[in-house]
């Protein structure tokens, strides 16, 4: 680490001590931060580290506040208050979430009814829990991550690109670990028409999904196009699961797995294509 | 509460005779515990407090839009985008969650929507007829403070100026900032160190 003049400039675990403490201060709102105290032995850092001390009431010092032009303010109050009706707040990311996985359950489950369950009687007990588990686990992490993604200012617990790829790991290992490794026969016949048939459940599901969380767009980026698509690929890999009888690791990560890698593509494409048609021309 | 932090050498123009605490911070916004009411007034109609949140909230917001190198134009633009927005989501907004975080999730979301409209139209726009604003405060009163720390803001990169703006300006904890900026409070923890080691380098430089 270089100082500005050029001279080498040390961290020292004391500074870093200094930073620690800060966290402390910081992890409180603004009036409870008037009763935190700093520890002795970082006061003591503080009197003798410069850069320390610097820093610690740069941070400290307040900033003048910027006021915008009177007329822009009431320019603007005026236009919210021309459309201002009353609105019922949004539900809860839990009951967000909540909603998501019972699409996810309801769409998933007459599908299964209805198309058979050839896939079930194909997988032994370990098969059987442990790819459930994975399809349960990634449709209750992308249903939160959904949640989340629409409500501003909600706490993300796992970052919704985090999700995205814990669900593809979790596929991933959990296929290639269970599932036997087979010699591919008609790969591409029988993996073009489960792939067909995976993306032709995630279509009508992915409009449902689409229905919930159309009132949460404020923030809306290809990431919530992302989760969208995947959670509605996962839709139609999870029916295929239980419904198609090839179930060998091959087939499984290519064709069933692809559903879902389709799905989340086509999610981004859809909400950038959306959000540019959108957009305010210059 | 003051703690005793008297410098053992001469003090510089950031060591004020008076010794700073967190007041700075927390006289900053003495009407925050007012926003969730506010809010739930603004949900179901009442004019009067668009006006009043417009108010308490447009300072902090024009600050922020206007604190990573935007012309006083863009600034504006930036500003009447947001309040739009905040407006047609106003149901998003939960009481009695802190308001602060979801305020600044937004205007985030539309500062980072301007910056990829300004930079597809510096793509497309080559020659201009005339040079662009200097950026500045909104109004036309100095600032020599904000002036020091838009300085000392624009030595960090971007995701770290975020973060600092929001801790230091605004008030809000970590797990606000973590809110607002939809982020981790251990993502948000480790920006803010990042920063305070570049801050450290800056204000050493100074010194010298």
């Amino acid at each position: 680490m270089q100082s500005g003049a050029g001279m080498p400039v040390t961290m020292s675990d004391e500074c870093r001590q200094i930073d620690l403490e800060l966290d402390g201060a910081l992890s409180q709102n603004a009036s409870e931060r008037l009763t935190w105290k700093m520890s002795e032995p970082a006061l003591a850092h503080l009197r003798k580290c410069e850069r320390c001390r610097r820093l610690y009431h740069w941070l400290l010092d307040g900033v003048a506040p910027t006021h915008p032009a009177l007329e822009l303010v009431e320019a603007v109050g005026t236009r919210m208050k021309k459309s201002l009706a009353p609105v019922t707040p949004q539900s809860s990311p839990r009951v967000l979430a909540a909603h998501f996985l019972l699409v996810f359950l309801l769409f998933s489950a007459p599908m299964i009814g209805m198309m058979g369950t050839a896939g079930l009687h194909e997988m032994n007990l370990t098969q059987l829990v442990g790819i459930l588990t994975v399809l349960i686990c990634s449709a209750g992490l992308l249903s939160f991550s959904l949640a989340w993604q629409m409500s501003p200012g909600s706490l993300h617990r796992v970052p919704p690109r985090i999700a995205v790829i814990a669900l593809a790991t979790g596929f991933l290992v959990a296929t290639a670990v269970l599932f036997p490794w087979q010699e591919p026969q008609s790969f591409l016949e029988h993996g073009w028409s489960c792939l067909k048939a995976g993306l032709l459940m995630a279509a009508p599901s992915s409009l449902l999904f689409w229905v919930l969380v159309r009132r949460g767009l404020t923030l809306a980026s290809g990431m919530m196009g992302a989760s969208l698509g995947a959670i509605a690929g996962l839709v139609g890999a999870s029916v295929l699961q239980f419904t198609c009888n090839r179930q060998d690791a091959t087939h499984l990560l290519v064709w069933h797995g692809g559903v879902v890698i389709v799905s989340l593509v086509l999610g981004v494409a859809i909400s950038w294509g959306v959000k540019s048609l959108l957009r305010p021309r210059a | 509460m003051l703690q005793v932090l008297a410098p053992q050498s001469e003090p510089s123009n950031h060591m004020r005779e008076e010794e700073p605490s967190w007041q700075a911070h927390a006289s900053a916004r003495p009407w925050e515990s007012e926003l969730p009411e506010l809010m739930i007034r603004y949900q179901q109609g009442d004019p009067e407090a668009v006006d009043e949140l417009v108010r308490k909230l447009s300072g902090m917001l024009i600050q922020f839009l206007g604190a990573f190198g935007l012309s006083r134009a863009d600034t504006e633009d930036l500003f009447q985008e947001c309040w739009i927005r905040i407006h047609s989501s106003r149901h998003t907004y939960r009481p009695p969650e802190p308001v602060l975080p979801w305020v600044f999730a937004i205007a985030r979301h539309t500062r980072l929507d301007g910056y990829r409209r300004r930079r597809r139209q510096e793509n497309r726009e080559v020659l201009v007829a005339s040079p662009p604003d200097l950026a500045g405060p909104v109004n036309d009163a100095p600032e020599p403070d904000l002036t020091e720390f838009r300085r000392m803001l624009e030595s960090l990169p971007e995701s770290q100026q975020e973060v600092i703006f929001m801790l230091k300006v605004t008030g809000m904890s970590l797990e606000d900032v973590a809110r607002a900026t939809s982020s981790t409070v251990g993502a948000i923890k480790q920006k803010a160190h990042r920063a305070y080691e570049k801050l450290r380098l800056v204000l050493e430089g100074e010194r010298k």
